[in-house]
């Protein structure tokens, strides 16, 4: 069998080649402590040096490029940013200095981190300096940061130095750290904090590296995934365990509890429909976000030589370079930072290619959300709209006060009743209790939390609705499968002149719906609860913003508008509406704090639908379906 | 705008045809002339962009000439030639339909471009010659390389 051999041995071979190319970063600091030292002596300084993360592994041929920018800085930091013994003690740091270098992987890219304690750039100096030397003229400098006159030490020439020392200070060095670095496709940062010290961050792409990466398939192409970020792989099938589902457009996957969002690679590439059949799934993780690419099929896995993206495909997020497999071909290296960006994209994507809804332009409202992530009774996280919360604020445990079986607290001059989401859990009895407090106009009620997490921008994508009540929905927020808290629920408990009836099941449809209602609160509580309905949802205002939106050629199926509003009421627009011939059929239902046989008889006249109380939520989950049915039997 | 060589009446060109056209490149920026074979193509790409290949261990970028001149030919297939050309540290390929002779024309005679030349065309081309029986259009290769918003606004969305 000497084939079979031949191919041993060249396996064996490419495996040594690989070993040997890959270095830990340590081999290029070994010198540097020595350097430190001698410079410590000479300049009469004390410095300790902190490397990190020295085991860190990088492409030998990178190694050699960075070896001496790297040198180069830290020289910098000894010479120009530590200051000496005297004045670090008149600035009341501690005498002796401090360098940190620091390297690690990240995201594809090797990040090399050189800080110091030291007395930061001197903005001032640089920017006399610029001008002195003919870099740019003051009424230019003017308009530039700091964080830009500092990047004015990379210019080639450019030096501060009072004196040229041997160590640094002879305009050479730091234009050439730059180019060296950007040569490999790198890029050096500055970061200084005058008085506390600078920061030089190196971020080198793995473009001269060597990783390991998986071969996939997906509309009949191939591509590289790079391991760095694969979790693992989970085979679908119709059939197994695993089945690729779609809630609404979205696919998602169960796995162990988890809900994982998909995205199919096909349509991320557009390389053809998509269908969530048969595949594979390759669990991804960027940062701290956790996603499954699907795609048609996976080969194996191959250490490949990452070469650079052509500066003509360098704008395409989703690749991030190419590689010549071992069979001659190319294939383009998915990156999966481009891929999490796309995945926000993709249920836009999505409804977009759907033909029926092609001749329709439905405003985007998947807009990126603030939420506010918290803790209340079970482990599960559970958030809220930012926008919807009025303030968040620790009382007191010992100003609770019973009355009534109900919890209430001073707040503001006023009575404000506490509620809890998990109506079994009792309320601490001593120490700060952190709450949500919620108001409109004169009326606050405080949610008793366990405890506030966090706050993330978000799509608010509420992924499956719930029956149970409380909860409009689930949401995949950071990675977890989070509650979505409809404080709807609450509002009506803490008053008595808010009713609430029912919830009733709401029925996915695909509508869009233009909300009108000059109050933010009810606008922010009500677009949630119709999203959760399965609607698009268009909030606005003002009835002026409403007819803008309606004339500027986006369709709606419905409108929901509020009656009491300043200027022009719901009253008129909806007669407003009735004398547009394009709008004179669209359904309107109109929500209300004052029902009365007056206001209803004077709501037929000028053509609304239906009438609903504003806290009726459920009402006005059935008014709308009611109204979607209506169009469904005309279409 | 062409670079010289040692005679400074004369420029060599390289000529090429791509839908029926006659072009010309000045020859010193051409590396080779080679046959594109497994073009990867590049998802997302504009068209202009024919995809990737593997030249001798390099990464060359095919450029698809008759998309980039906005010249549509009868056939739609991969064009069969390529004209390798170095820009920077990259390579590049222009895909061509045929290869021509090397002319040797005197810069004298290179008229500048009609001014009602097809925009695209105007923005890619350093002049016209009128040979027996066709013209001419002399290509300028940095212009033809920058690819810029139009490559970009192959992809939508980004």
């Amino acid at each position: 069998m000497p084939l079979q051999r031949l191919s041993n041995v060249t396996a064996e071979l490419q495996e040594g080649v690989m070993k040997t190319r890959m270095q830990p970063i340590g081999n290029a600091w070994q010198k540097l402590p020595r350097i430190v030292r001698d410079l410590c002596a000479e300049l009469g300084k004390d410095i300790e040096l902190k490397m990190h993360g020295a085991e860190t592994e990088l492409d030998r041929q990178v190694l050699e490029l960075v070896k001496d920018p790297l040198t180069h800085l830290v020289r910098n930091c000894a010479d120009h940013g530590i200051e000496s013994a005297a004045e670090r003690i008149a600035a009341s740091k501690p005498a002796k200095g401090t360098i940190r270098l620091a390297a690690c992987h990240q995201g594809g890219h090797i990040i090399i981190e050189i800080a110091d304690d030291g007395r930061g750039l001197d903005v001032a100096r640089i920017r006399a300096k610029a001008i002195e030397n003919g870099f740019a003229g003051e009424a230019e400098l003017a308009a530039k940061s700091d964080a830009e006159i500092c990047n004015f030490i990379f210019a080639p020439g450019f030096s501060t130095a009072a004196r040229v020392t041997s160590i640094s200070g002879r305009g050479v060095g730091m234009d050439v750290v730059r180019s060296n670095i950007e040569q490999i496709g790198g890029t050096v940062d500055l970061h200084s904090v005058r008085g506390a010290g600078a920061k030089f961050t190196i971020k080198i792409p793995l473009t001269l590296a060597i990783v390991s990466a998986l071969v996939v398939e997906s509309g009949g192409e191939r591509f590289a995934i790079p391991q760095l970020s694969v979790l693992e792989l989970v085979r679908a099938s119709g059939s197994g365990e695993h089945r690729i589902e779609r809630i609404k457009d979205t696919p998602v996957l169960r796995l162990r509890n988890k809900l994982l969002p998909l995205i199919h690679l096909k349509d991320v590439l557009r390389l053809g429909e998509s269908d969530d059949g048969n595949g594979f799934i390759v669990v991804t993780q960027v940062g701290s976000q956790i996603f499954g690419i699907v795609v048609d099929g996976v080969f194996h896995t191959e250490e490949i030589v990452i070469k650079p993206m052509s500066s003509k495909l360098r704008h395409i997020a989703a690749f991030s370079g190419t590689t010549i497999l071992g069979d001659g071909s190319v294939i383009m290296i998915v990156d999966p930072n481009g891929i999490a960006q796309a995945l926000g994209r993709a249920a836009q994507v999505a409804r977009d290619e759907r033909p029926e809804q092609k001749d329709r332009e439905v405003m985007e409202t998947d807009d990126i959300v603030s939420l506010l992530v918290f803790r209340a009774g079970s482990h599960q996280p559970k958030a809220v709209p930012l926008s919807l919360v009025t303030r968040l604020e620790e009382i007191d445990c010992r100003k609770i006060e019973i009355s009534d079986g109900r919890h209430l607290v001073q707040y503001r001059d006023q009575l404000m009743p506490l509620l809890r989401i998990d109506t079994q859990s009792d309320l601490k009895r001593d120490g700060a209790q952190p709450i949500l407090v919620f108001s409109d106009r004169s009326r606050s009620m405080g949610l008793v939390v366990d405890e506030i997490v966090d706050i993330v921008e978000d799509r608010l994508n509420i992924e499956v609705s719930s029956d149970r009540p409380g909860v409009l929905g689930y949401a995949v927020i950071k990675g977890n499968a989070t509650e979505i808290i409809d404080i709807g629920h609450f509002l009506p408990q803490a008053f008595s002149d808010w009713f609430r009836r029912r919830d009733a099941a709401a029925e996915p449809l695909s509508r869009s719906v233009l909300l009108v209602d000059d109050s933010p609160f009810f606008r922010d509580m009500l677009t949630p609860l119709i999203k959760a309905a399965g609607c698009q949802v268009v909030a606005v205002g003002s009835a002026a913003e409403a007819l803008k939106a309606l004339k500027s050629g986006k369709r709606f199926d419905l409108v929901v508008t509020d009656i009491e509003m300043p200027e022009m009421d719901g009253f008129d627009l909806a007669e407003a509406l009735r004398s547009m011939p394009s709008t004179a059929d669209l359904p309107v239902i109109a929500i209300t704090a004052m029902v009365s046989p007056d206001a209803i008889e004077r709501g037929r006249a000028v053509g609304f639908h239906d009438f609903v109380a504003k806290f009726d939520r459920a009402g006005l989950i059935a008014a709308i379906q009611e109204q979607g049915a209506d169009i469904d039997r005309a279409a | 705008m062409t670079a010289m060589n040692d005679n400074p009446q004369v420029t060599e060109y390289l000529t090429f045809t791509t839908a029926g056209q006659i072009f010309g490149l000045p020859i010193e920026r051409v590396q080779e002339v080679f046959r594109p074979a497994r073009i990867t193509r590049v998802p997302l790409a504009g068209a202009q962009i024919a995809g990737v290949l593997n030249l001798r261990g390099r990464i060359v970028t095919a450029i698809d000439m008759r998309s980039r001149l906005d010249l549509h030919a009868r056939d739609q297939g991969i064009a069969p030639m390529a004209i390798g050309i170095e820009s920077g540290a990259e390579s590049f390929g222009l895909l061509v339909d045929a290869l021509g002779e090397v002319l040797k024309l005197p810069d004298a005679e290179r008229e500048a471009n009609p001014v009602n030349l097809d925009r695209k065309l105007a923005r890619v081309s350093a002049g016209v010659y009128r040979l027996d029986g066709q013209l001419l259009v002399v290509l300028d290769v940095d212009r033809v390389l920058d690819l810029g918003a139009e490559a970009a606004a192959g992809v939508t969305a980004d």
